[in-house]
C-alpha cells in the first residue's frame, strides 16, 4: 500500500459513500470516519520513516508528483488528525448524501495536496478540496451564500496567481518540483524570484486568511455547517501554511532576496510579508473582540493566528521557523477544539449568539473544559502547547531587534486574552437560561475527539521538547538549524524554558486553589431575572446579558476604523458598472452601430498591422 | 466511407421534406441519427485524407479533408445536434415548420467542417448563416424576430466581408484550395499586403460567426430571446464548427501579422465576455456572454498557433459545446417549470430536482474550470500556451478567469442554497434530459479525471490543426 492508493481510494470514497448514503446515512457517516481515521494511523505510524516518491502523468509535459518528506509528514498527520476527528466527532449531526461526497472530496483533496512534490499538485488538488468545500459550506444556512462567494473570488485570486507563478517557472525555471526550482531558482534573475515568490505568496495570503485577503474567513467559517468549520480553520488554512513553509525554507528566500534591501537580517519581500502577518494580527484581534457571535469570533482568531504562522515562517531563522511549525500544530488543533465545543453547544441549544447563552459550564462540563484549554492554548498562556510556539516567535523578535513586529505579536497576545474570555464568559458561566435547564452533555462520540484534541494540547504543553524535536527534524531537512532540547528544556537566546518545572508549578497553584474553593462558603445560584434591574420588568433581556457588547468601551474606540471589508464587495460594483458600459459600447441596441464598430475594428488594425 | 454522405444525405433529406411536410420531423430525426453514426464511425480511423468531389482532382476540384481534428469536432456536433433533435421531439407539440431548416443547418455545419475550398466553404456559411437566421426568429415573443433581423444585418455583412477576403486571395494565389494556398503562402509566393487584407477581411468575416468582439453584436439578443431548441444548437452545435474553422482557415491562409489580431481580439473578447456576464441576473444571459467569453478563450490560442495552443483550443471548444448544451437545456427546463430564469426563482432547485443540480454543478465546475472536470484540462493548457505570447495575456485570461469563477458560484449556490420561501413540488426531470444530462456530466468527469494518454486524441488534434492542411497541401498537391 501506498499513497497513490490511499488517495485514489479516498477519491473514489466520495462516490460510493454518496450512493451508500442514499441507502443508509449513518453507516456512510461511519465508513467516512474510519477512512479519515485509518489515513491518519496510517500516514502517522507508516509515513515517517519511509521516503517515496510517485509520479503519474497529467499532460505530456506535466506530472503529478507524490512523495513523503519530513514536511509533508508534519503537516499531512495535523492535517490528517483535524480531519479525522471531525469526522468521528460529526457523527450526531445533521446528515445528508450531498454533504458526505464532498467531504469525502474535501479530504481527499487535501491528502492529494499535503503529499505533493511539485506545485501543480499542490495546487490542483488543493482546488479540489476548495471546489468541494465551496459547496459544502453553504449547505446549511441561508446567509452563507452570499459570504461563500467572497471565498470564491478570493480562493480563485489565489488559485490563479499560483497557476500563474506554475507557469511561470516553468517557462522561466523549466521545472516546477520543490527540489528542483529550489535548486535552479538561485540562480535566475531577481525580477523571475521576485514574481515566483510574489504570486506564490498571494496564494498562501488568500488561503491562510491573512490582510488584505482575510475578508473570506468571517463569513465562510461562521457560516459554514457546524461540523465542518474545524476542518475548514483547522485543516484547510494550514496548506497555506505548508506552502509557505515550501517557498520560504525549502526555497530559500532568504539567501535569494540577500541582494534585495535588508532590514535587520530579513529581506525585503519577506519583511514584506511579515508585516502583513503583522497586520492580520492587529485586525483579526480587533476585530474578533467587536463580535458577538462565537463562530465569527474564532474565524477572526484564525486571522490573527494565520498572521503569528506567516510572520513566523516569513522571518524564518531557527526559533522562528519552529515556533511558526509549532504555531502550525497548536491553532490546527486550539481552532478545531474551539469550532467543535461551539459546535456542541449549538448541537444542544440550536444558537451560537453568546448572549443568547449562559451557564453552560455545569450542563456541559467537557465541552467547557475543551473550549476553556483551548483558548488558553490560543492565548499562549502556559502550561498548554500554545505558549511555547509564540515564546520561540518572540525570541527570533527580540534577536532580529524587529520592534513593529514584536508590537503586533504581543498586541494579538494580549488581545487574545479579551477575546477568547467573551465566549467563556457568555456561553458557559455566569447564570444559566431558564430554556436550558433540561440540557445534557453531547454525546461519547463528540466528546472523545474533543477529548483528545484537549489531552493533546496539555500533552505538548507539558512536553514540547517531544514536538520540538520532531520539528527540528523538518527544519533539519531543509537546512535549519535545530532548537536546543532536552527532555524538559527548550534552550533559546534569551534563556530556557523547563516545562515540568513551569507545570509542577501550575499543578502545585490548581491544587492550592482547588483546596480554597473547596474549602469556602458555596456560592449561591441566582436565577437570571435575579438580578439588578430593581423591579423592572425585563423585555428584551438579552440586552442585560453582561456579555452582550462586553467590550463596548473597546468597540467604540474601533467603531470609526476603516473598514477593511468592503473592497471586495465595491470592487464587484465597479465591474458591475464596467460591465454597463462595456455593453453599451460593444452590444448597442442598433445594428447599424455594430457595424460600424466591426468597420473601425478593420480599418483600425489594418493602419495598426500594415 | 467518403464523408460527402453527411453533407448529401441531411442535404437530400430537406430537399425531400419540403414537398412531404408531413413527414419532415422524421426525416429531420433520420438525418440526424444517419449523422450521428456516421460522424463516430468516421472517428475510427486516423490520419490526414482529401476526398475530391466530382472526380476533379484539387486543386482543379473542390475536394473534402478529413483530419485528425475534423474527426473528433464532427462527431461532436453531429451528436451533440442528434441529442437536441432528441429533446425537441420529446416534447408533445413540437412544431414541424422549422424542421427544413434544421435538416438544412445540419449539412451545412458538417460541410463546413469538411470543406477544404475557400469558396464552398463560404456557401455553406451562407446556408448555415440563413437557417441560423431562421432559427433565432422561432422565438415566442417579437423580440426574437429584431434579434433575428440584427443577426441578418451583421451575417451578411460578415459573409461579404468573408467573401471579398477570398476574392482577394483568389487573385492573388490563382486558387481557392485552401491546402494549394497555404503551400504557396509557407512557401512566401504571395504578397504581404495582400495577405494582409485579405486576412483581416476573413477575421472580421469568420469572427461575426465565431463570435469575436467586436462582430459579436448578436449574440446576447439571439442567444436570449430565441426558443429553447435554436438556442441549443446555435449555442453548442455551431459554434464547435465556426471557431474550428475560423482556426483552420486563419492558420492556413492567414498572415502572420494577422495572428496577433487574433490574440487582441481573443482576449479582449474574453474579458468583455466575462465582465458583462458578471452583471447578469439571469442565467440564460449570463450564459449567452459566457458563450462569448469561451469562444474568445478558444480563438486567442488560435492566434499563438503552437501545438499545445491549438490542442486547448479544441479542448476548449468540445468542453464547451457539452457543458453549454447541458446548461442551456437546464435553463430552458427551468423557464419551461418555474417561468423564469433569475436568479431568485432558481433558489434551492438543485434540492428540490437533485440530478438537474447535479448536471447543472459539473458543467458549471467545467466551463469555469475546476480540477476533475474536463475543462481543468484545457484551461491548464490554455494558460500553459499563453506563456508563449506577451505576459500579459495569461494575466489577463487569469483575472477574466476569476470573474467567471465568481459568476458561476454565484449559480451554483442559488441551486444549492437552503430554500425557506412556499413549498415547491418536488420537480422531475424528463427522462431524456435526464439520459443525456447525465451522459455528458460524466463525460465530462470521465475526461476530466482520466489519464493524459486518453487525452492524447486531443493533442493529435491539435496537431492536425497546425499542419495537417499544409502537409496535405506538400504532398497531395506538390504545389501545383
Amino acid at each position: 500500500m501506498s499513497i497513490l492508493t490511499l488517495l485514489v481510494a479516498s477519491l473514489l470514497a466520495a462516490p460510493i459513500l454518496y450512493l451508500l448514503a442514499k441507502f443508509n446515512t449513518k453507516i456512510a457517516y461511519g465508513a467516512y470516519a474510519a477512512l479519515q481515521v485509518f489515513s491518519f494511523i496510517y500516514v502517522f505510524f507508516t509515513g515517517r520513516s519511509n521516503v517515496s516518491y510517485e509520479v503519474i502523468g497529467i499532460t505530456e509535459r506535466l506530472n503529478f508528483n507524490f512523495g513523503i518528506t519530513p514536511t509533508n509528514w508534519f503537516f499531512a498527520s495535523i492535517v490528517l488528525l483535524i480531519i479525522s476527528m471531525s469526522a468521528i466527532f460529526m457523527f450526531p449531526l445533521k446528515k445528508s448524501p450531498v454533504k458526505i461526497f464532498l467531504l469525502a472530496l474535501v479530504s481527499a483533496g487535501t491528502l492529494g495536496a499535503v503529499f505533493s512534490q511539485d506545485f501543480l499538485t499542490l495546487m490542483i488538488f488543493w482546488e479540489i478540496s476548495t471546489w468541494a468545500s465551496l459547496i459544502l459550506i453553504i449547505q446549511d444556512k441561508e446567509k452563507s451564500p452570499r459570504e461563500a462567494i467572497k471565498y470564491v473570488t478570493i480562493a480563485s485570486i489565489g488559485t490563479y496567481s499560483m497557476l500563474f507563478a506554475i507557469f511561470y517557472m516553468l517557462d522561466k525555471l523549466g521545472s516546477i518540483d520543490f527540489s528542483t526550482v529550489a535548486t535552479r531558482i538561485e540562480s535566475a534573475t531577481v525580477e523571475v524570484q521576485l514574481v515566483i515568490l510574489i504570486s506564490l505568496g498571494v496564494m498562501v495570503l488568500a488561503k491562510m486568511g491573512v490582510f488584505p485577503l482575510h475578508i473570506w474567513l468571517r463569513g465562510s467559517h461562521s457560516s459554514a455547517p457546524d461540523e465542518f468549520s474545524p476542518i475548514l480553520s483547522g485543516a484547510l488554512t494550514k496548506i497555506g501554511a505548508f506552502l509557505l513553509f515550501t517557498i520560504t525554507a525549502a526555497l530559500p528566500s532568504f539567501r535569494i532576496f540577500s541582494q534585495l534591501p535588508v532590514f535587520n537580517g530579513i529581506p525585503m519581500v519577506n519583511y514584506t510579508f511579515a508585516l502583513l502577518g503583522g497586520i492580520s494580527i492587529v485586525v483579526g484581534t480587533v476585530m474578533a473582540i467587536r463580535m458577538e457571535d462565537a463562530k465569527e469570533l474564532i474565524a477572526f482568531s484564525t486571522v490573527s493566528n494565520s498572521g503569528y504562522i506567516v510572520m513566523a515562517l516569513s522571518i524564518g531563522g531557527t526559533y522562528a521557523t519552529a515556533g511558526g511549525l509549532m504555531h502550525v500544530l497548536n491553532h490546527a488543533m486550539a481552532s478545531a477544539a474551539m469550532f467543535m465545543a461551539i459546535a456542541a453547544v449549538a448541537y444542544r441549544t440550536g444558537t451560537t449568539k453568546m448572549h443568547e447563552m449562559g451557564g453552560l459550564i455545569l450542563k456541559m462540563p467537557v465541552t467547557f473544559a475543551t473550549y476553556l484549554v483551548a483558548i488558553i492554548s490560543v492565548a499562549g498562556i502556559p502550561p498548554t502547547s500554545g505558549f511555547v510556539s509564540k515564546w520561540l516567535i518572540y525570541q527570533q523578535l527580540v534577536q532580529n531587534g524587529l520592534p513593529f513586529l514584536a508590537f503586533a505579536a504581543f498586541f494579538g497576545s494580549i488581545g487574545s486574552f479579551m477575546y477568547v474570555f467573551k465566549p467563556l464568559a457568555g456561553i458557559f458561566l455566569g447564570q444559566l437560561k431558564p430554556q436550558h435547564r433540561n440540557l445534557k452533555e453531547v454525546p461519547l462520540v463528540m466528546v472523545v475527539p474533543m477529548a483528545i484534541l484537549t489531552l493533546l494540547t496539555v500533552f505538548w504543553g507539558m512536553l514540547p521538547s517531544n514536538a520540538i524535536k520532531t520539528i527540528n527534524a523538518v527544519t533539519a531537512s531543509v537546512g535549519i538549524n535545530a532548537v536546543e532540547v532536552t527532555f524538559s528544556r527548550i534552550v533559546a537566546l534569551t534563556g530556557e524554558w523547563d516545562s515540568i518545572l513551569v507545570t509542577t508549578v501550575f499543578a502545585i497553584g490548581f491544587f492550592i486553589s482547588l483546596f480554597i474553593f473547596m474549602r469556602a462558603k458555596k456560592a449561591r445560584q441566582v436565577d437570571l431575572m435575579d438580578n439588578y434591574t430593581a423591579g423592572d420588568f425585563l423585555y428584551t433581556s438579552e440586552l442585560y446579558h453582561f456579555s452582550y457588547r462586553m467590550y463596548r468601551p473597546f468597540d467604540r474606540l474601533f467603531e470609526k476604523w476603516p473598514s477593511m471589508e468592503d473592497w471586495l464587495s465595491s470592487l464587484s460594483d465597479k465591474i458591475k458598472e464596467l460591465g454597463a458600459l462595456l455593453k453599451a459600447i460593444f452590444y448597442p441596441a442598433n445594428p447599424q452601430l455594430y457595424i460600424g464598430l466591426a468597420m473601425v475594428a478593420i480599418i483600425g488594425t489594418f493602419w495598426w498591422l500594415r | 466511407m467518403n464523408p460527402v454522405w453527411l453533407i448529401a444525405v441531411p442535404l437530400a433529406l430537406a430537399f425531400i421534406s419540403t414537398f412531404a411536410n408531413k413527414i419532415s420531423n422524421w426525416l429531420l430525426i433520420l438525418s440526424a441519427i444517419f449523422n450521428a453514426v456516421a460522424g463516430i464511425f468516421l472517428s475510427f480511423s486516423s490520419g490526414t485524407v482529401s476526398y475530391s468531389i466530382g472526380g476533379w482532382r484539387p486543386p482543379f476540384g473542390i475536394d473534402l479533408i478529413v483530419t485528425d481534428a475534423t474527426r473528433i469536432l464532427l462527431p461532436v456536433a453531429n451528436i451533440l445536434f442528434f441529442f437536441a433533435v432528441i429533446i425537441h421531439f420529446s416534447k408533445k407539440r413540437a412544431s414541424e415548420k422549422f424542421s427544413v431548416v434544421y435538416t438544412i443547418s445540419l449539412a451545412s455545419l458538417n460541410g463546413i467542417l469538411l470543406t477544404n475550398d475557400l469558396f464552398n466553404l463560404f456557401v455553406f456559411l451562407e446556408i448555415a448563416g440563413v437557417a441560423a437566421y431562421l432559427l433565432a426568429m422561432t422565438g415566442k415573443k417579437g423580440e426574437s424576430k429584431v434579434a433575428a433581423f440584427k443577426y441578418l444585418l451583421l451575417g451578411s455583412v460578415g459573409s461579404l466581408l468573408y467573401l471579398l477576403g477570398v476574392a482577394v486571395l483568389y487573385a492573388a494565389a490563382g486558387t481557392l484550395n485552401i491546402s494549394a494556398i497555404a503551400t504557396k503562402v509557407s512557401d512566401g509566393l504571395l504578397n504581404g499586403d495582400v495577405m494582409l487584407v485579405s486576412s483581416l477581411l476573413m477575421i472580421a468575416g469568420l469572427g461575426v460567426e465565431s463570435k469575436l468582439v467586436p462582430f459579436n453584436g448578436w449574440v446576447p439578443g439571439v442567444f436570449t430571446k430565441s426558443s429553447n431548441m435554436a438556442t441549443l444548437v446555435l449555442a453548442s452545435v455551431y459554434p464547435v464548427a465556426m471557431i474550428s474553422t475560423f482556426s483552420r482557415v486563419i492558420l492556413a491562409v492567414g498572415d502572420r501579422r494577422a495572428l496577433d489580431l487574433v490574440i487582441v481580439l481573443g482576449v479582449a473578447t474574453v474579458l468583455i465576455g466575462e465582465v458583462i456576464a458578471f452583471k447578469q441576473r439571469n442565467l440564460r444571459s449570463t450564459l449567452a456572454y459566457s458563450s462569448i467569453a469561451q469562444s474568445g478563450l478558444a480563438i486567442f490560442l488560435v492566434g499563438i498557433g503552437t501545438v499545445e495552443a491549438l490542442t486547448a483550443s479544441v479542448m476548449l471548444i468540445i468542453n464547451n459545446a457539452l457543458a453549454k448544451f447541458v446548461l442551456f437545456s437546464v435553463d430552458s427546463y427551468t423557464t419551461e417549470e418555474l417561468g423564469a430564469d433569475d436568479l431568485e426563482s432558481l433558489y434551492g432547485l438543485g434540492r428540490m430536482a437533485p440530478v438537474v443540480g447535479l448536471i447543472f454543478t459539473v458543467s458549471a465546475l467545467s466551463i469555469s474550470g475546476m480540477p476533475l472536470f474536463f475543462g481543468f484540462r484545457a484551461k491548464l493548457l490554455a494558460i500553459s500556451s499563453s506563456f508563449e505570447s506577451l505576459l500579459v495575456v495569461p494575466i489577463v485570461i487569469l483575472l477574466a478567469a476569476v470573474i467567471e469563477i465568481t459568476y458561476y458560484f454565484r449559480w451554483i449556490f442559488a441551486l444549492y442554497r437552503p430554500y425557506q420561501g412556499e413549498e415547491r413540488a418536488r420537480l422531475s426531470l424528463p427522462l431524456e434530459l435526464m439520459a443525456i444530462g447525465v451522459v455528458l456530466a460524466a463525460i465530462l468527469v470521465f475526461l476530466g479525471s482520466s489519464s493524459y494518454e486518453t487525452l492524447m486524441t486531443f493533442s493529435k488534434a491539435g496537431n492536425a490543426m497546425v499542419d495537417a492542411i499544409i502537409t496535405l497541401g506538400k504532398n497531395l498537391i506538390g504545389g501545383v
